[in-house]
């Protein structure tokens, strides 16, 4: 007699592995809505904040910006979302962004990364992202918010250097999954060029300030990055192959960032790497809607 | 860094298994919390302080439920001291979720399992998150017949436990 064929008063194993399961599903919801797990890991990180000596003093920015109209973050949590004045985005726009100058940010972006120069790329993407919000007024704790965002990022950029090592350079090991396709490879297998470049031409405007900022020079950068995309749609045109987004390229256009003198290589090619991608989401912006219909 | 980044990838992906680890040996929720903050606690002060420890360590995810289970076990601090109030404080939170938060079914698994002895109830616990027998006794310090021992006796007593009450 098998396990299944079990007394009737006694649940089968199959059975009883299923109700353990549902059990067990059930509960790992109900932890998931009622425990904060990002407050525990910031818990565990302001432990090692403090513990770290630091340099740095003040009052964080945040706090001074936030006047005493506007309460804690918790307080302000429902009551913001619907009040989408000009001046309620503003303010909830400047109150995520300070947060970047916040030294306990900072430091947990340090401590996050382990690494000074990492920790400063994370910081400046997480401020790119959240400038680029919407609705910042909805956010309902800025603080957490930012931390989350910036946390990702430090784990994006980490995990990016594992890929970043380009085998065409001669010197330098390689690891990690290999290189993407150049991004006018891609865009080569979705012509019509022509007509994506006459769309980009016409969001001009839009399409510049969408580079982040992510240089000392931003307008250089944006400029730089602009133009290979540019060149990468006229490229498509022609039925060729553009090498506007390789690091040959983007050092020739913009040494000062690019070949910085003193800079490690792991940072160059890490910026590199976000060249190429801010190329492609530029493209993306463009050839998006037609790879929807594709 | 790429280590840090690992670390935190394996915290999101843990602490909420880890929680209910600990709920599954019979822990309320806010002690099952503790617990699971301080094994995390104790696992980034080791890979800060020596990442290739860190890295050696095999079956993390098992390690990290130990450490968990030991620290609700024998809670350090504050948190050894039993409360110095004769009789139940009114003003205590609920010892775990309540009937609104949780379905019949899950409050009598959770029950039945506390009714277990301390050791079954662990191998349970990492049975239900998928362990292999040579895992959970190299976690516990007690052989792979003792954790198959374990596991069918439990499984025997909570099959006529949940049968009488469906029926």
């Amino acid at each position: 007699m098998s396990n299944d064929d079990a007394r009737h008063d006694e649940m089968t194993d199959s059975q009883l592995d299923q109700f353990l399961a549902a059990t067990n599903r059930e509960l790992l919801d109900h932890i998931k809505a009622a425990v904060d797990a990002d407050r525990t890991l910031n818990a565990i990180m302001a432990r090692t904040v403090q513990e770290a000596p630091s340099s740095e003093t003040g009052t964080p920015a945040s706090a001074a910006l936030r006047g005493a109209d506007h309460g804690t973050p918790e307080e302000t949590g429902p009551g913001r979302i619907g009040e989408h004045t000009k001046e309620s985005v503003a303010l909830a726009q400047l109150e995520l962004r300070a947060l970047r100058q916040d030294p306990q940010v900072r430091r947990l972006a340090r401590v996050w990364a382990g690494d000074p120069e990492l920790a400063e790329d994370a910081l400046q993407s997480a401020d790119s992202r959240v400038a680029a919000m919407r609705h910042p007024e909805q956010v309902q704790n800025p603080r957490a918010y930012f931390l989350r965002v910036l946390r990702n990022e430090v784990r994006r950029l980490a995990a990016g250097q594992e890929t970043l090592l380009d085998p065409s350079e001669p010197g330098l090991a390689v690891s990690g999954s290999p290189p993407s396709r150049p991004v006018g490879e891609t865009v080569n297998t979705w012509l019509p060029a022509q007509a994506w470049l006459t769309r980009f031409n016409a969001r001009r405007d839009e399409l510049f300030a969408a580079v982040p900022a992510r240089s000392d020079d931003p307008a250089r950068y944006r400029t730089t990055i602009f133009a290979a995309a540019q060149q990468v749609l006229l490229a498509g045109i022609d039925g060729e192959l553009s090498d506007a987004d390789s690091p040959r390229a983007f050092r020739a256009a913009f040494p000062e960032y690019f070949d910085q003198p003193g800079a490690k290589n792991n940072m160059l090619y890490q910026r590199f790497r976000r060249a190429r991608e801010d190329v492609k989401t530029l493209l993306r912006a463009i050839v998006g809607s037609d790879l929807d219909d594709a | 860094v790429q280590v840090r980044a690992e670390w935190i990838c394996f915290y999101d992906a843990q602490q909420p298994l880890v929680v209910r680890f600990v709920m599954l040996n019979g822990a309320s929720l806010a002690d099952a919390e503790d617990a699971a903050q301080e094994a995390f606690t104790e696992s980034w002060d080791l890979m800060s302080r020596d990442p290739g420890l860190w890295q050696k360590i095999t079956h993390k995810e098992a390690w990290i439920r130990t450490v968990a289970l030991r620290r609700y076990w024998r809670p350090p601090g504050p948190r050894r001291r039993p409360l110095t109030v004769a009789g139940e404080v009114p003003d205590l939170p609920a010892s775990g979720p309540g009937p609104e938060e949780l379905t019949a079914q899950t409050q009598l698994v959770l029950r039945e399992l506390q009714s277990l002895d301390e050791e079954a109830r662990a191998v349970m616990a990492f049975d239900l998150d998928d362990f292999p027998p040579a895992v959970i006794a190299e976690m516990l310090h007690i052989s792979q017949q003792r954790v198959r021992d374990l596991r069918k006796k439990a499984r025997a007593i909570l099959k006529k436990k949940f049968g009488g009450s469906e029926s």
